[in-house]
């Protein structure tokens, strides 16, 4: 793992080299709009996937799983990432790493409130707004 | 001498200046090339100029701030007598001396203005991979700080540098104007991030691998990833905060159904890791200086180098720790706490290795080495009691009381402003080609040590005594620690002041430089002192690591790989 | 420029082209650093906009009926139109760098142009959707106004804080179209640039950044249109 990241640092920057393959890679038109094409029919299944209404948890999941495939066409051909340097594709990655971070331990602390002090899971004055009001269901 | 290809313009220069070629300070006259310049060198030496004023402006406003402990406030006859401040300007003079300290100095002072000048001198390149983006960088540097000034002017902030919710959206000071100032600060934080980090990557000279690199821009690199990465963060935080302030919006107001906690997440998700952007460009200057210093290899060049990284991503998984007792969920604060001292490993590994490079070195104590060895002494105080406050238990304790101020002190002050101020030492003959008077070197060296430590250590004592920060008044028992502390922190000032002056002093009359005074071998001194205005006469070419003196028998070194 | 960039023409003899920078050996490190840059500050906007998402999450985990109530009140038809857009849009900018690689003036302008008429008519929709909300008084905090949501005949009586769903709309939605604004801005010095025929297949590097910006907007987009506009 790490002899490969290695490699990819250095690869990615082989100083001065001068000839190193940084070549536009010319893709056919088809591909292009082959792309266009599925992300098209991906949001048309979004919206029929809302509209049909699923239960709670399915929804949600199937909206963001068909979004992070639109999110990936257009990353991999039109951003090109994939016939990129690698390493382009590595800062992407830790992007999105530190995002999950980020998102993991803050809805941890929310989600693990109150265990130990259960007053401690209320955070509002009024009482209507009762985080464990909302928990509950 | 390896190649003569560079050698058509730089000749033409040289001509037109009858003889020897023009450095980067007299190649081009008047304001306007300076307000203009693309070159790293002088954007260096500006954004120096610049970070030094605002220190000062800092040190002026703790100076205040001790000033006004030396006595608590006495309740007089009339009911109300105060000394020196009252308790709302008290409050306005402690967050602005956090805020211009960790906003405008610290985060600032070694990648921007040092960074600037050496990083690329040390890849072997003429300059930034985007000078006309660093230039930018600077205006926006200017612009922040600018705004910070004026929200000074009209009546200044009394938040805390840390700006928390819901105090911050409903107090009628200027917060919106010092955010403001923050968040531009923050842009130019990444924009120098990310310069660094292609330039590190894309400008390296030829033969400069990457475990040849000077532990400098190992340092740099893994700062600037921090910077990249944590930066926006703040940037968003700080929106969302004027936006609650200016509409009431209730993402953190508990009153208006938020959760002020959010924001604390928000805050430290960049702030902790912004720690690291202050004290990981202070490990790669002590590695630069303890290691020409001692006249021998470094120890454990892959482990510093590597542990820089280590710091920079563990140190994003740890801004719990900051919110111990602020309503976060145990079970969160434990996992915090376990992984807090997860980061000790890699600073410790960094700490080891640099006494391993001094033992069995000949150590040369010159004024720089000096302000090392007092690093070395602090930044492990400070590191070690992070430790006590990473302990939950301890913590729920010690959480906002002159221990913390003390430890944070130790760190951000006896580290990264030490290793600063060191740093200006080192390298002082290659940037303005004078050299610093070393006996007055000396003796400032030895006024910072001591005034820091008789300041901040009492502090700790104060602390575990129950002394809560941000108070402007105390009881009457902790008079004799504060007054201790007030004292050192004027031996502190003095130590710089008296810097200051030999630093003029160097400028009108110091003895001109060498090229490479201390005989290190990493590309910056290669050049002359000052340097030219595109860094080198030719193109250099690396053949070796940064820390091969030639005075090193090889059969006998035990160091690290190189 | 301080310094004349010309003057570094050098006497190795390698190819030295006018838009190749002092400071740069070769045109293949000056892309590479450009583009290196570019997907450094991608990876910043990613982490500036976490914030925004993470703000949805954690207020949608607390008013969980809050979202599903307020969210009728978005017209999604109107959001599915702009998410065709920019789409849309997208393919051009794609096509745009690809009329650079293959060193076509009108493929580069043409796509350009139709990329920010496409930015344009987004904006434009948005236009429409913000000014509805105002009139409806579905505003975030302070402005939020119920009896006029009410008297407009919209579902007014949403539990939990509406005024916190419509500040996070708002946000999301302004921020992300600051973003479009900024890219249209781009959009028409690249139109300034190609007309003065600053690219060709070599030296592109500037128009595929912005592309990639582009693309970054887009994305973005692509989460906030099922977040926003289809919660269930």
């Amino acid at each position: 793992m790490f002899q490969k990241l290695r490699s990819l640092v250095v690869k990615s920057s082989a100083a001065h080299a001068g000839g190193h393959g940084d070549e536009p890679h010319v893709l056919p038109l088809s591909t292009y709009f082959a792309v266009f094409g599925s992300l098209l029919v991906l949001t048309v299944l979004t919206v029929v996937v809302s509209v049909i209404g699923l239960p709670q948890p399915a929804s949600i999941i199937v909206a963001m799983v068909v979004a992070m495939i639109k999110a990936s066409l257009v990353v991999l051909w039109f951003m090109h990432l994939k016939f990129d340097d690698r390493f382009y594709s590595l800062i992407f990655v830790i992007s999105l790493l530190f995002l999950v971070l980020f998102f993991a331990f803050t809805s941890f602390d929310l989600l693990t409130r109150g265990q130990v002090n259960p007053e401690e899971s209320t955070f509002s004055q009024d009482g209507s707004l009762l985080r464990h009001e909302f928990m509950k269901k | 001498m390896e190649s003569n290809r560079n050698n058509a313009p730089q000749s033409a220069h040289a001509a037109t200046a009858g003889g020897s070629e023009p450095n980067y300070i007299n190649a081009h006259k008047g304001i306007w090339s300076w307000m203009t310049t693309v070159d790293h060198k002088r954007l260096g030496l500006m954004y120096l100029v610049g970070v030094l004023g605002f220190f000062a402006v800092g040190g002026i406003f703790a100076l205040l701030v001790r000033t006004q402990l030396l006595g608590p406030i006495f309740k007089g006859a009339s009911g109300k007598q105060e000394w020196l401040f009252s308790g709302d300007t008290y409050n306005k003079l402690f967050t602005l001396h956090g805020a211009v300290m960790v906003f405008l100095v610290i985060i600032p002072s070694i990648p921007a203005s040092l960074g600037n000048f050496f990083l690329p001198l040390m890849l072997g390149a003429k300059d930034v991979a985007f000078p006309k983006l660093n230039l930018m960088s600077f205006y926006v540097y200017i612009l922040g700080g600018a705004f910070l000034l004026f929200s000074i002017a009209t009546g200044a902030i009394d938040t805390g540098w840390t700006f928390y919710t819901p105090y911050s959206t409903t107090t009628s000071a200027s917060v919106i104007s010092a955010v403001t100032g923050v968040f531009i600060l923050g842009f130019s934080s990444i924009l120098t991030g990310v310069n660094f980090i292609v330039t590190i990557h894309k400008m390296r000279a030829p033969g400069l691998t990457w475990t040849r690199l000077p532990l400098f821009v190992w340092a740099q690199y893994a700062t600037s990833l921090i910077q990249v990465l944590a930066t926006p963060v703040l940037a968003i935080t700080l929106m969302l905060l004027a936006i609650e302030k200016t509409m009431g919006v209730g993402i953190f107001d508990p009153k208006l159904g938020g959760d002020p906690v959010l924001f604390q997440h928000f805050f430290w998700f960049y702030s902790h890791p912004a720690v690291y952007i202050m004290i990981l460009p202070a490990f790669g200057v002590i590695s630069e200086i303890i290691t020409v210093n001692s006249r021998k290899q470094i120890f454990g060049y892959k482990a510093i180098a590597m542990s820089s990284v280590a710091i920079a991503v563990i140190g994003f998984l740890v801004w719990g720790h900051h919110m111990f007792t602020s309503g976060q969920s145990e079970l969160a604060s434990a996992v915090f706490s376990f992984l807090t001292f997860a980061v000790a490993v890699p600073t410790a590994i960094k700490v080891f290795s640099w006494v391993a490079t001094m033992y069995g070195g000949s150590l040369r104590l010159n004024s720089a080495m000096w302000y090392g060895l007092a690093f070395l002494f602090l930044f492990t105080i400070g590191g070690l009691t992070g430790l006590f406050l990473g302990t939950l238990s301890v913590d729920i304790h010690l959480h906002d009381t002159y221990f913390v101020v003390a430890h944070f002190h130790y760190v951000m002050m006896g580290g990264t402003m030490t290793a600063f101020v060191g740093a200006l030492h080192h390298w002082w003959p290659k940037m303005t080609g004078r050299m610093l008077n070393e006996f007055w070197g000396k003796i400032s060296c030895f006024f910072v040590f001591t005034g820091f430590n008789l300041t901040f250590f009492s502090q700790f004592l104060l602390g575990t005594k129950g002394m809560p920060r941000r108070y402007a008044t105390y009881l009457p028992e902790f008079q004799t620690w504060h007054q201790l502390s007030t004292l050192g922190s004027y031996l502190l000032g003095l130590g710089f002041f008296i810097t200051l002056c030999y630093m003029i002093q160097s400028l009108i009359s110091g003895a001109k430089a060498p090229r490479n005074p201390w005989g290190a071998r990493s590309l910056e001194w290669e050049t002359d002192s000052p340097p030219i205005e595109h860094n080198f006469h030719v193109q250099p070419v690396v053949k070796h690591g940064p820390y091969e003196f030639p005075e090193i028998d090889h059969s006998m070194s035990t160091g690290g790989g190189h | 420029m301080t310094q004349p960039s010309s003057s570094h023409a050098s006497s190795a003899g390698h190819h030295h082209p006018k838009y190749l920078a002092h400071h740069f050996e070769s045109m293949a490190q000056q892309n590479a650093s450009g583009k290196l840059g570019m997907w450094l500050f991608l990876g910043q906007e990613v982490l500036f906009f976490s914030g925004l998402f993470l703000a949805y999450v954690l207020a949608r985990i607390i008013y969980p009926e809050t979202f599903l109530a307020a969210h009728e009140l978005l017209d999604w038809k109107l959001g599915a139109l702009n998410t065709i857009f920019l789409l849309t849009s997208s393919l051009t900018m794609a096509l745009a760098v690809r009329g650079a690689q293959v060193n076509s003036k009108p493929q580069m302008f043409y796509n350009i142009l139709a990329t920010l008429v496409l930015g344009g008519a987004f904006m434009v929709v948005k236009y429409i959707e913000y000014s509805h909300k105002f009139h409806d008084g579905l505003l975030p905090g302070h402005f939020f106004d119920a009896t006029k949501a009410m008297h407009n005949g919209q579902l007014a009586n949403i539990p939990g804080a509406p005024a916190i769903f419509f500040a996070i709309y708002f946000v999301m939605t302004g921020t992300h179209g600051l973003h479009v604004l900024i890219g249209m801005g781009l959009m028409v010095w690249l139109l300034v640039r190609i007309k003065r025929g600053d690219f060709n297949s070599e030296n592109h590097v500037y128009l595929e950044n912005v592309g990639l910006y582009w693309h970054i907007v887009d994305l973005i987009w692509i989460f906030l249109f099922p977040l926003l506009y289809l919660v269930r």
